[in-house]
């Protein structure tokens, strides 16, 4: 599944925010293979959606708030959505387009009516035909502002699976090891984590599934040093003998392995390399983009600005940033690189520091602390 | 256009112009992107700490104002970046208003008798705040024949003549 646009306004920190995920014409030079789906290759998407931003501008929150989203549909609990809601008094609004790579598109517009709470929903299906484009699919849809009903009565069918979300571990509930797999999966899962935590820590010898617990893990280091075990549900936090960066390759080994085994389809990686050296996560950013398979989609969070300059298309390229309104009101846009440089042989990266993209903070009041 | 630029300019419409030449999508308006931030080389001092965070390879360009004559905290700003930067004077590009950005634009717009016509204002303070909030700058500017090769060209009266002209350096081809 890959999500084509999304709109939220008073959800989280969001407000008048839209972002689009798919791009409008065929690319001369693709330097990302397949960005459309396969037997539709008019539907566009961008495959690679890396998010750069800085402190506090809404990358995680946007995570968040597309993670919700997909929650609800599959919990059809209104708490998930109306949780979101930051201003209480004012009706709140999101709207998602998706599509499956076997040819369905949906439209899901939520409202949640203030003061009241109610959740309405309007859901619109698509199959896809030959030709579609974006622009063709959103053309048959009823735009209108009717058709909002009850959530429940509109959601009761509709069935909706295949992401894959992954937090910084200091984000509430998500100090957790993930690692479940089916039995005759331990051994490859073994094999891809032992791989990453080995690039991450020399001293790492091994990675075995344990013998005597399911969804368990030893790890082996060199030396004779005792050995560790990494257990499904565990916290993060908690493992032993590995240092903080090493301690995130746990789960950014997860990741890698599921969308190696494409056990979703949408990805969103959030912050799991503030702890990792540049080399190592961009080794693990092009791994996990070169298995990315057809209507799969990856979003990748990070402080790095080093990944602007890896030859990916400036399309794949996004800043948040914090912006006031004439009254005042804080919103967050995204702007995406392709939007503004059009040349894909521009270093995305030397156009970011020289803030082409307006979108560096200001650093004064802290460099106001030096002046003697 | 490759290198890192770092733009202080005298006040917000300075901002606004450089921004939409750097953003300009007609190839010949285009200037080299970089920083953009509002200090009046003239009037204020560049710290130590600030000038430290310059990085390497970088140029910094002072663009101002040339209608008072006082050179004294250009002077000092030029020590600082030099004494707290790896930066030498070579890295520093000047680019002077005669004597202001009002007068730049008349003397580069072909077709522009007056400042108040681009605009269709009365009075510096009305020009000033729609032209901060104009966001189609460029194409305004081509409407009244405008000639980036005109623009910041003219040499600057004393005390100011002995920093040379720069913007040239800043104008690129896409």
């Amino acid at each position: 599944m890959a999500v084509l646009k999304v709109k939220f306004d008073n959800i989280l920190c969001f407000n008048n925010f839209e972002a689009d995920f798919s791009y409008p014409k065929k690319l001369v030079k693709p330097t990302l293979d397949s960005e459309y789906l396969n037997n539709f290759p008019n539907i566009r998407y961008r495959k690679l959606n890396v998010i750069v931003g800085s402190n506090a501008s809404g990358k995680t929150s946007l995570g968040k708030a597309i993670w919700k989203v997909f929650l609800f549909l599959l919990n059809k609990e209104a708490k998930t959505i109306i949780d979101m809601v930051s201003n209480a008094n004012k009706s709140a609004y999101v709207l998602m387009d998706c599509v499956y790579p076997e040819g369905l598109f949906f439209r899901l517009e939520i409202k949640i009516v203030s003061p009241t709470n109610e959740v309405l929903v309007k859901y619109q299906e698509k199959f896809l035909n030959g030709n579609d484009s974006y622009e063709t699919v959103v053309d048959r849809l009823d735009d209108s502002d009717k058709g909002f009903e009850n959530y429940i009565k509109v959601l009761e069918h509709v069935i909706t699976s295949g992401w894959n979300f992954l937090f910084p571990s200091i984000e509430s509930g998500f100090d957790v090891i993930s690692c479940a797999y089916e039995k005759n999966e331990r051994k490859e899962f073994s094999n891809v984590l032992e791989r990453v935590l080995k690039t991450f820590d020399d001293s790492v010898l091994s990675v075995t599934p344990s013998k005597e617990i399911d969804n368990s893990y030893i790890v082996s280091f060199k030396n004779g040093l005792k050995s560790i075990p990494i257990t499904h549900g565990d916290k993060l936090s908690e493992i032993k003998m590995l240092s903080s960066g090493s301690k995130y390759a746990v789960n950014i080994a997860g990741i890698i392995y599921a969308i190696k085994k494409h056990k979703n389809g949408f990805y969103f990686v959030d912050e799991q390399f503030s702890y990792v050296s540049h080399d190592l996560e961009i080794a693990c950013l092009a791994t996990m983009v070169n298995l990315l398979d057809d209507g799969e989609q990856l979003f990748f969070t990070t402080h790095d600005t080093e990944i602007l300059s890896l030859p990916f298309p400036n399309h794949s390229y996004n800043f948040l940033k914090k912006v006031s309104d004439e009254e005042g009101n804080i919103n967050i846009q995204m702007i995406n690189a392709g939007t503004l440089e059009k040349r894909n042989n521009v270093n995305i990266k030397n156009l970011y520091d020289n803030d082409f993209f307006d979108v560096a903070p200001s650093t004064n009041l802290i460099l106001e602390l030096g002046d003697k | 256009m490759a290198g890192l630029y770092h733009y202080f300019v005298e006040g917000e419409c300075e901002m606004v112009l450089l921004k939409a030449l750097m953003h300009a999508e007609d190839a010949s308006y285009g200037i080299c992107p970089g920083k953009i931030e509002i200090l009046n080389v003239l009037y204020q001092k560049i710290s130590p700490t600030k000038a430290r965070t310059i990085k390497k390879g970088t140029k910094v360009v002072f663009v101002f104002d040339t209608d008072i004559k006082k050179i004294d905290l250009l002077e000092d700003n030029i020590e600082t970046i030099m004494n707290n930067s790896s930066l030498n004077e070579e890295d520093i590009i000047f680019v002077q208003s005669v004597s202001s950005l009002e007068d730049e634009l008349v003397f580069a717009c072909e077709r522009l008798v007056n400042i108040g016509e681009l605009l269709g204002t009365k009075g510096r303070e009305e020009f000033k705040k729609k032209f901060i909030k104009h966001r189609d700058i460029v194409p305004k500017l081509k409407s009244v024949g405008f000639q980036i090769n005109k623009m910041w060209s003219r040499i600057p009266s004393e005390p100011f003549s002995s920093f040379a002209q720069g913007f040239r350096h800043l104008t690129i081809k896409k």
